[in-house]
């Protein structure tokens, strides 16, 4: 090994230990420039810096969740709409841009507690309205009758609107320890008004189904008997808003289960359940 | 369609010009960024300005954005980190003055209502995304969460976090790599995916 060749092992050593600070970006300005020139050129200490990049990532998920107003989208498209029409920057540039703070329309300001709950509850209501009316369309396509169909589903979205908007309405639900995910269970909420027929449950990552299977949901009483709530399928990761219609009023029943059924259903479970829980 | 890659087709268009991948961009990620430039600059009206700021740099960067560097969330997320902990650091070098924090204290009109997300089952998602992250973050020593928790969050260097916390720089360093390292091992683990639905 040459003098360079262990020079380049030694900076390549000194700045793997410096890739979750970089990461972090808390990493001080001389070090940091060692680090952004080793990167260049060393793909390993790039794919490292690319995991430890993705780790730094998830903490942005333990922030609290926070909504922006309205206001900041409807800002940001105008002032991009104006950048891009201005003279000599038909494409994007990389030259700085002045602060929101110039010649964006009146912003919102911090609210008084009571006024952001009563804004958020409605908020809430008209995405529920509004956000599940796509999902809604999907499944109506496959109905034939449209005219009944349109009226179902104007129900639903009152009787969603109404639950997703009262956090009490919502219940875990998890299965045994055997997702699509490996040591993560399935999952989901159900959300239910006990005086009610149609309840709403979204699930996440149930293991994939068979060729000619759905899932199919039981309603549970607290006597042991189960009457179908409905067959659903999943998506790729295993994921699925389900609208549910029950025989009987909610109150009816304690408990829930899914189970991996044939195509058209089964009269009772045939198969173990992966997704289970109380809902009183 | 994949949501990275749905994702990317998103940076692809604004990369070539075509404003309006902005619409859609924003829609999926802007509950996530503003959640986090809210926790690092604690006021809604520096966060909202911020927030627009992220995107207009994404627009703008959009050309620059490397398939191969990670995916967008990541790349998203650094952007908008970078210009919070800027701001946070340039704060804490200047002090907001007293009668600017009372301004934005007063009771103001209410001017618009919270954005709607367009999707219940997405905001469910990412809920039940935020806990298992929580208790993935929860299972770090207690030493290790706060170092990385004061560096992501508040901004501080290694250094600021060794006086604030009265520890030898050098502990601080190898707290920060294991516990980096080990909250990667965990989520790599568990199969978290990086993805806003």
């Amino acid at each position: 090994m040459n003098e360079n060749d262990t020079t380049n092992t030694q900076i390549h050593a000194t700045v793997a230990e410096l890739l979750p600070e970089y990461a972090l970006g808390t990493l001080a300005a001389p070090d940091e420039h060692v680090v952004s020139a080793h990167l260049a050129d060393c793909l390993a200490c790039q794919r490292e810096l690319e995991e430890l990049r993705e780790a730094a990532s998830f903490l942005a998920f333990a922030a609290p969740p926070a909504t922006p107003s309205s206001a900041v989208k409807s800002a940001l498209l105008a002032r991009v709409e104006r950048l891009a029409a201005a003279p000599a920057s038909g494409t994007p540039a990389l030259a700085a841009v002045p602060r929101s703070s110039a010649g964006t329309p009146a912003r919102p300001r911090r609210w008084r507690t009571w006024r952001y709950a009563l804004a958020a509850v409605a908020a809430v209501a008209l995405l529920a309205l509004g956000g599940w009316n796509i999902a809604l369309q999907r499944q109506l396509r496959d109905q034939q009758q449209q005219a009944q169909a349109q009226a179902t589903q104007a129900a639903d979205q009152a009787t969603i609107a109404r639950l997703v908007a009262n956090p009490a309405a919502a219940h875990t639900v998890f299965g045994p320890v055997t997702g699509q995910y490996g040591s993560l269970p399935p999952a989901g909420y159900v959300y239910i008004d006990p005086n009610s027929t149609t309840a709403v449950m979204l699930t996440y990552w149930l293991p994939h189904l068979a060729p000619n299977t759905r899932y199919q949901l039981w309603l549970i009483t607290p006597g042991g008997a189960r009457d179908s709530g409905g067959l659903f399928t999943v998506d790729a990761r295993g994921n699925a808003s389900v609208v549910i219609h029950a025989p009987a009023p909610f109150s009816k029943y304690n408990a829930i289960g899914v189970t991996a059924e044939p195509y058209d259903g089964s009269p009772q479970p045939t198969t173990p359940r992966v997704l289970g829980g109380t809902i009183q | 369609m994949e949501r990275a890659e749905e994702d990317e087709q998103l940076i692809g268009r604004l990369a070539t010009g075509d404003t309006t991948a902005l619409d859609p961009l924003y829609d999926r990620y802007a509950g996530l960024v503003f959640a986090l430039v809210l926790r690092i600059l604690g006021d809604r009206q520096g966060a909202e300005d911020l927030l627009q700021e992220v995107f207009v740099r994404a627009w703008q960067r959009a050309g620059t954005y490397q398939q191969t560097r990670g995916r967008v969330t990541t790349w998203l997320l650094g952007i908008a980190h970078n210009l919070a902990i800027d701001e946070v650091r340039r704060r804490r070098r200047r002090p907001q003055g007293l009668a600017e924090r009372e301004a934005d204290d007063a009771d103001e009109p209410l001017l618009s209502l919270p954005a709607t997300d367009p999707d219940v089952a997405d905001q469910a998602w990412e809920r039940l995304r935020r806990t298992r992250i929580s208790a993935a973050l929860g299972q770090l020593p207690p030493a290790q969460r706060a170092i990385i928790e004061l560096a992501y969050f508040e901004g501080y260097t290694q250094s600021e976090i060794a006086a604030r916390l009265g520890e030898p720089l050098g502990t601080v360093k190898t707290r920060t790599r294991l516990g980096l390292r080990k909250l990667r091992d965990m989520l790599q683990d568990q199969g978290l995916e990086l993805e806003v639905d």
